[in-house]
């Protein structure tokens, strides 16, 4: 089987386990029923392999956003099915999509979106706070700052930091629960080239080092280029001539 | 709720400082103004119920219709009294001669209003029994002879204020009785005026023997008169109920009686408590209102403000409980930290007003406090419930992704 999958009957038929994310025919419908209903997914399948890099590109209005929704655990399908490992997130509840979020997945947006009034560390440690920060929480904390090349900054506030150092923290925090994919929508997008660079070089340390696989939504060709496969979506569906690797 | 929750809370509750300190400031103000007038009223209630406990079973008779300075009572008086079926009942009696006509004994000198200026002629004996003004002399001494008499301390210290020197132990003073009338008393003593002021309403300001009131009283009545003008009397009684029933059997003597209960202050005091009480209820209310609002428009605006926050807040695994707690959380702080100033600011609103009015009957009790703190609590939680739901509502991709 390939690393992607276009039809639902390969997908249903696949019994391995190298596949993380699979996708079996999704689709996303909003006002459905109106006259202004949109189709924003339409039927798409595909399957993603573990520890896989990919970046997911289209124009505006190509429903990578809904795609990312659903795949994130933040939104729900019209119809169709995602498995995450073999949990079909599809048909779960809300609280249970949440245990989903806090465990399997980490994000890292465009925004960095790091709470102003935490260090650097207790933004990391920011997905664990309800459950209350353990010893070894904070070690892992510490740990990933190291990774990412900041452990000097650790006790530093957001407005202390540059942007490269905001999002090398949004990744951290982004691993703080041992994650097994991480959403990445146009991770470089506030960064100048020369900092994107260094962050695309970062994710795809993480991604070697740690097995975890990776999942951009980007614009940005630069950052096509480092990634193993590219999916382009168009109108709600994979265009079949954009895949490549 | 994890302490690490708890603690989050308490960073972004101040993290708008001047919104913030305004919905604080806010809400304290109110809380001040409510402990004051609560305060008030709980220490009005507590100082009319301490009365009413030391008096509920003391009643006073005077002759039928008439009021007491011109009651009066046949000698034997007490003998009749002890006719009554509960006569076992009688733990003492004292029977008085209430002064006529003796008023101001200067037109400049002014009482406060709730004291009534009136005299008594008073038996030692009778009066140790009520432990009554002889039995509190803090300066001089009781009365000895005819025209010799004690005054409240709190006249000694009005006339202190007013005409300093004028009145002191010792002093011949011409006492005014009527227009027509004056006497020299002389004056031998003060006694203390009991800490609660409700006692005022039920103790003579002047005091002195039996034989000094006929002698004054005997100015310008018309004959000589040997009785008395009132009787006071105390019952075996714990309830106002029951005295009740024992001042319903001396009604049923002759000469027919007015029978007063000194433990009940009538509809006046009641009332006025009342109108405290709901005064104190409407201040309550309109400062949790003005607090709850002042903490519902700051955390509203800080929501609005943290979208974002809570975006990814929700993207990394926090539930939505989880925010709403946190933001009522934030509210609570507010309410809490909110009523410590309003206990510091209403703390210092009674101590000016005790200053100012030079006596201290407003209480400022642990259970008012525990009651306002639990008041900040629920003002919190209630202002903290509909920002609380609009941060658990929000979806986080359509926020992130707006942005």
């Amino acid at each position: 089987m390939a690393d992607y999958i276009y039809h639902d009957q390969e997908i249903d038929s696949d019994k391995s386990n190298d596949y993380i994310i699979k996708v079996s025919g999704l689709s996303k419908l909003y006002n459905e029923g109106l006259p202004s209903m949109v189709k924003a997914l339409d039927q798409v399948s595909f399957g993603i392999k573990k520890g896989k890099m990919i970046t997911i590109f289209g124009p505006s209005g190509s429903g990578k956003s809904s795609l990312l929704n659903i795949l994130g655990c933040m939104d729900s399908a019209t119809s169709g099915s995602v498995f995450l490992e073999d949990i079909r997130i599809t048909e779960l509840s809300e609280r249970e999509l949440a245990d989903i979020r806090k465990h399997m997945i980490g994000f890292v947006f465009q925004e960095f979106l790091l709470i102003p009034t935490l260090t650097a560390i207790e933004n990391v440690l920011l997905p664990v706070i309800p459950g209350g920060i353990k010893k070894e929480d904070r070690e892992r904390a510490m740990n990933l700052l190291t990774q990412v090349g900041l452990k000097e900054r650790v006790k530093h506030k957001p407005k202390e930091l540059s942007g490269g150092e905001k999002q090398r923290v949004a990744i951290a925090r982004a691993l703080i629960n041992n994650p097994k994919i991480i959403y990445a929508d146009e991770p470089t997008g506030n960064l100048d080239t020369k900092t994107g660079d260094e962050i695309m070089q970062l994710l795809r340390n993480l991604n070697q080092e740690l097995g975890v696989t990776i999942v951009i939504v980007s614009h940005d060709p630069s950052v096509w280029d480092k990634t193993d496969y590219l999916l382009k979506l168009k109108d709600g569906q994979i265009d079949p001539h954009k895949i490549t690797s | 709720m994890s302490l690490q929750t708890i603690s989050f809370a308490l960073k972004n509750t101040f993290r708008k400082k001047s919104i913030a300190f305004i919905s604080i400031l806010g809400i304290g103000i109110g809380i001040a103004l409510m402990i004051v007038i609560s305060s008030a009223t709980i220490s009005m209630d507590k100082m009319m119920t301490d009365t009413l406990a030391s008096r509920v079973g003391d009643v006073e008779v005077t002759e039928y219709g008439k009021p007491p300075v011109l009651s009066a009572l046949p000698e034997n008086i007490t003998t009749i009294i002890n006719t009554i079926e509960s006569k076992d009942q009688i733990k003492f009696m004292s029977p008085e001669i209430v002064v006529n006509g003796f008023t101001q004994f200067t037109s400049a000198f002014e009482l406060p209003s709730m004291v009534n200026l009136y005299a008594r002629g008073i038996d030692l004996k009778n009066d140790e029994l009520f432990e009554g003004p002889t039995t509190r002399i803090i300066d001089g001494e009781i009365y000895n002879d005819t025209l010799e008499i004690i005054v409240a301390d709190l006249v000694m210290d009005i006339a202190e204020k007013e005409y300093p020197g004028w009145l002191k132990i010792g002093s011949v003073i011409p006492f005014q009785i009527n227009a027509t009338y004056s006497i020299n008393l002389t004056l031998t003593g003060t006694y203390e005026t009991e800490e609660n002021p409700a006692a005022l309403l039920v103790e003579p300001i002047f005091v002195m023997s039996i034989e000094s009131a006929r002698s004054i009283n005997s100015l310008f009545l018309p004959e000589s008169f040997t009785g008395f003008s009132a009787v006071k009397i105390r019952f075996n009684s714990e309830t106002i109920n029951k005295t009740q029933t024992y001042a319903e059997e001396l009604k049923e003597l002759t000469p027919k009686m007015t029978v007063s209960l000194l433990g009940y202050f009538g509809g006046t005091v009641e009332d006025l408590l009342l109108i405290f009480d709901v005064f104190s209820t409407v201040i309550s209310t309109v400062s949790g209102i003005a607090g709850a609002m002042a903490i519902l428009v700051a955390q509203l605006m800080g929501v609005n403000e943290r979208l974002k926050e809570f975006a990814i807040m929700k993207a990394t695994g926090w539930k939505n409980r989880t925010i709403f707690f946190e933001i009522v959380l934030e509210s609570v702080v507010f309410g809490i930290i909110g009523s410590l100033i309003g206990i510091l600011f209403g703390s210092g609103l009674i101590y000016t007003l005790e200053l100012a009015l030079g006596q201290s009957f407003i209480k400022l009790t642990w259970q008012l406090i525990l009651l306002v703190l639990g008041f900040g609590l629920g003002i919190g939680v209630i202002s903290g419930f509909l920002p609380g739901l609009k941060a658990a509502r929000i979806k986080p991709m359509e926020v992130l992704r707006s942005s």
